[in-house]
């Protein structure tokens, strides 16, 4: 009997295989995919699938498709494509303004439902996704080059998180979201990525792009480096160049007795001198003094200017102080939740901005 | 026949596969949904109350050393209420143990093996669990010691690496008052109450001084429930109230910890302390279940029965649930209510009443048990 | 369909094999017990077939008035 059982054993390991077993070379990996609006609720879905070349690098392949939902485009792939999709190595999805004004939430939710996706996924908005990925073909680079740029620019360029798919998600289920999507657009034949788009809840407004993502990006802070570049002490039109750290950030918001929103946000910055344009010596301690206080406001101003595009023009809180004041006082956010827009618009956002300069190179 | 012996090592691995073989996933899910931000306090009152019913246990185990549950409601309740006591425990069991087993294999392959026919899950568990329950006890002992390292090992790994990708504040405290917190904490409180369990091997912990039981108990109780505070706390503060959306989301965090190109894709982990867990847990549950159905028939040997009962089990749990909707409803929402109101805390309960009530009188039969 | 009546023959063929070797008294109990677990469970099997009934289904319908009480 024992014997028998071993021998059963035995076989059951030598003699196994598999039954519908996934090789790699059926299958066909999915780099990016872009979603666009048809006029009839129908999806156009644009996918760059990897081909496999010996001795190669991969070749990307854009191919595109319809379908009443983003599955069921999935499935109508299969109308051309030789191999099964292979959606675990997706790295960007790309969706275009149109589709993202009417609600991301809904058009995200096949990359959630499918176990097999990766949810460090790269989100990011853009006029034409179809153009994009057709240039990238024709560039004969992969989605994932996308998202190395997004990181980057998000680590030196001082552009705020990179968004991806946990991220999004992860805001939409703030009591009150206040989602940024990286936004990508084509600058000639490059795909670049020149500021953020903002949405109320998960629907899509506009896009914020130059000084003022540059100031979004000072004040939601999850960004190690970036740069800032102010006019001499001396001369106007010559320059001078600081790589900013961020070290401390500290926030409070809250609402006063007469129903003021408050705000009070400080920061601590170390600098260090990058490229100086300048004439004068900066060996100076006051010089270095005279130079914080002017970095301190060039900041101040940056980020300024992000608030007031905030408040003034498109009436919508992308910092999350509404969050904030969730956070820390849920009762006084439950007596201004159904006005939050007025009482945001009316808020009162105090900065304090503390640089020091801690380095100046290795030229004195 | 000479009883097996289980060390406090062993007992202290078998509360915690117990408990932490399925709830290590489940749990946070479970009582986010109920109990929001505040679902990591939900798991302190939930081990807390587990402790009152750990102390029952241990009340229990301090009169009748040498006897089972079984035995014990015999001796308690008299020969017919102790035998309908005994019965609707065996039908206790196989409930519950079709419900991990629902679990087990549900989950395996929703998460590790979509194409595959649940069929062969089920299959492969029933010849498992039938050849670990015939092995007997000790084996069965030994190996969760093994699992239990491998589990507290994802654990320790999860939280370690989850670190980094803390971002969520757990704010606001008790913003919708206490009731919710309570709410969810019936979930871990039936999870930890399956420690009532162990009542069923009472003859097995020969070697035991009284004390260390109760520390062996009681400690295994606190550090399970530490587990769940920290695993429900990381959840929270990596994913936020996005963890009401996922099915599971302690698999959710494990596939977004991403530490270089050295620690990636833990799910591997998850995945292999969860197919263990699960099978060590089932075993014991069914061991337990064959154990009291062998005592209440009066049998000489508990292997015979062991295939037709596993049959019986497994054949509940394939027609049990129809989707992982209604699965995670009963989890959450029917099965605490149904085992806190039965076995986990109502009928020890009673026991630890009569016992103390009628100390005095309580039949001194010479009926033992017998493995 | 064909898998669960392998099952089940699987299952008989193997209760079978650990009865034999038994005393004739305890063989006989055995058989009792033993046949009847198999009887339940494929009641249980057939119930489920013809009325798309389960007990897990039967235990949610009793208790989801107490559940949607507590938990709403």
């Amino acid at each position: 009997m024992k014997s028998l059982g071993v021998i059963a054993i035995i076989l059951v390991l030598l003699l196994s295989s598999c039954t519908n077993s996934e090789e790699v070379d059926k299958l066909s990996l999915i780099s990016a995919v872009g979603l666009e609006k048809m006029p009839d609720n129908e999806y156009k879905i644009i996918i760059q699938y990897l081909m496999p070349k010996k001795d190669q690098e991969p070749l990307p392949i854009t191919k595109e498709v319809d379908g009443l939902s983003i599955y069921e485009a999935n499935n109508n792939l299969n109308e051309f494509l030789p191999r099964k999709p292979y959606w675990s190595h997706n790295f960007v999805i790309l969706l275009s303004e149109e589709l993202a004004k009417e609600g991301i939430r809904s058009q995200l939710d096949f990359f959630r439902r499918n176990p097999e996706m990766r949810q460090d996924t790269l989100v990011a908005i853009t006029e034409s996704p179809r153009k994009i990925l057709y240039n990238l073909q024709k560039q004969q680079l992969s989605g994932q080059t996308l998202k190395l740029i997004a990181r980057q620019a998000s680590a030196r360029k001082g552009l705020g998180e990179v968004s991806t798919l946990h991220k999004v998600y992860q805001n939409l289920f703030f009591k009150k979201p206040f989602l940024t999507i990286t936004h990508i657009f084509l600058d000639g034949e490059n795909p670049r990525i020149d500021g953020f788009s903002i949405f109320d809840k998960d629907k899509y407004i506009t896009t914020i792009k130059g000084d003022e993502a540059r100031g979004l990006g000072f004040l939601k802070l999850k960004n190690k480096y970036s740069s800032v570049t102010m006019n001499c002490l001396d001369k106007e039109n010559r320059q001078i160049t600081f790589n900013l750290t961020n070290i401390h950030k500290k926030t409070n918001a809250y609402v006063n007795d007469l129903g003021i929103f408050e705000i009070r946000l400080s920061l601590e910055f170390e600098a260090f001198l990058a490229e100086s344009h300048c004439m004068r010596n900066i060996s100076d301690t006051d010089t270095i003094k005279k130079l914080e206080k002017a970095l301190n406001k060039k900041i101040k101003e940056l980020a300024k200017k992000t608030i007031e595009h905030s408040q003034q023009n498109v009436e919508i809180d992308y910092f999350g102080f509404g969050n904030l004041l969730y956070l820390n006082h849920p009762k006084k956010w439950k007596e201004i939740e159904g006005e939050y827009e007025t009482v945001y618009k009316n808020a009162d956002i105090k900065l304090k901005i503390n640089t020091k300069i801690v380095q100046t190179g290795a030229v004195n | 026949m000479k009883i097996a012996e289980i060390n406090y090592l062993q007992l202290a691995s078998i509360i915690f596969i117990q408990i932490l073989g399925t709830s290590l996933l489940i749990i946070p899910g479970t009582v986010v949904e109920v109990a929001g931000v505040d679902g990591w306090i939900s798991q302190i009152v939930g081990t807390i109350m587990a402790l009152i019913v750990g102390m029952m246990v241990f009340y229990l185990y301090n009169n009748f050393p040498q006897d089972n549950l079984i035995i014990i409601f015999e001796k308690l309740f008299g020969k017919i209420i102790g035998n309908i006591f005994g019965f609707g425990f065996v039908i206790y069991c196989i409930l519950s143990l079709s419900t991990v087993i629902k679990q087990g294999c549900s989950i395996t392959g929703y998460i590790f093996l979509p194409e595959t026919s649940p069929l062969i899950f089920f299959i492969v568990f029933f010849l498992i669990v039938v050849y670990i329950t015939k092995v007997g006890m000790n084996a069965l002992a030994r190996t969760n010691v093994l699992v239990m390292l491998l589990l507290i090992t994802t654990f320790l790994v999860i939280i370690i690496t989850g670190v980094p990708l803390l971002n969520v504040p757990l704010k606001p405290l008790l913003s919708e008052g206490l009731f919710p917190v309570l709410k969810g904490s019936l979930s871990p409180i039936s999870w930890m109450g399956q420690v009532i369990l162990i009542t069923m091997i009472f003859p097995y912990l020969t070697s035991g001084n009284k004390k260390n039981i109760k520390t062996t108990i009681l400690m295994t109780l606190i550090v399970v429930g530490i587990d769940h505070t920290l695993i429900t706390m990381f959840t929270l503060g990596i994913l936020g109230l996005e963890a009401k959306d996922l099915l599971i989301p302690v698999y959710s965090v494990a596939k977004l910890i991403e530490i270089d190109l050295i620690w990636r894709r833990l799910d591997v982990m998850i995945m292999f302390s969860w197919v263990a867990g699960v099978t060590l847990k089932m075993s014991f549950w069914y061991f337990c279940t064959v154990l009291a159905l062998k005592q209440l028939l009066h049998l000489n040997k508990y292997e015979p029965i062991i295939i037709p009962l596993a049959f019986l089990t497994f054949v509940i749990a394939y027609y049990s649930t129809n989707n992982t909707v209604e699965l995670t409803f009963y989890l959450g929402k029917i099965y605490p209510i149904l085992s806190l109101f039965s076995y986990e805390f109502t009928i020890p309960l009673i026991m630890c009443l009569t016992l103390f009530i009628r100390r005095k009188r309580i039949s001194k039969d010479s009926k033992e048990f017998t493995p | 369909m064909i898998i669960f009546s392998m099952f089940i023959l699987i299952c008989i063929i193997m209760t079978v094999i650990e009865i034999r070797p038994l005393k004739k008294n305890d063989k006989k109990k055995y058989l009792v017990v033993n046949g009847s677990i198999l009887i339940i469970s494929f009641i249980i099997f057939l119930i489920h077939e013809i009325h798309n009934f389960s007990i897990t289904n039967l235990m949610i319908s009793i208790f989801k008035p107490f559940a949607d009480t507590i938990f709403s």
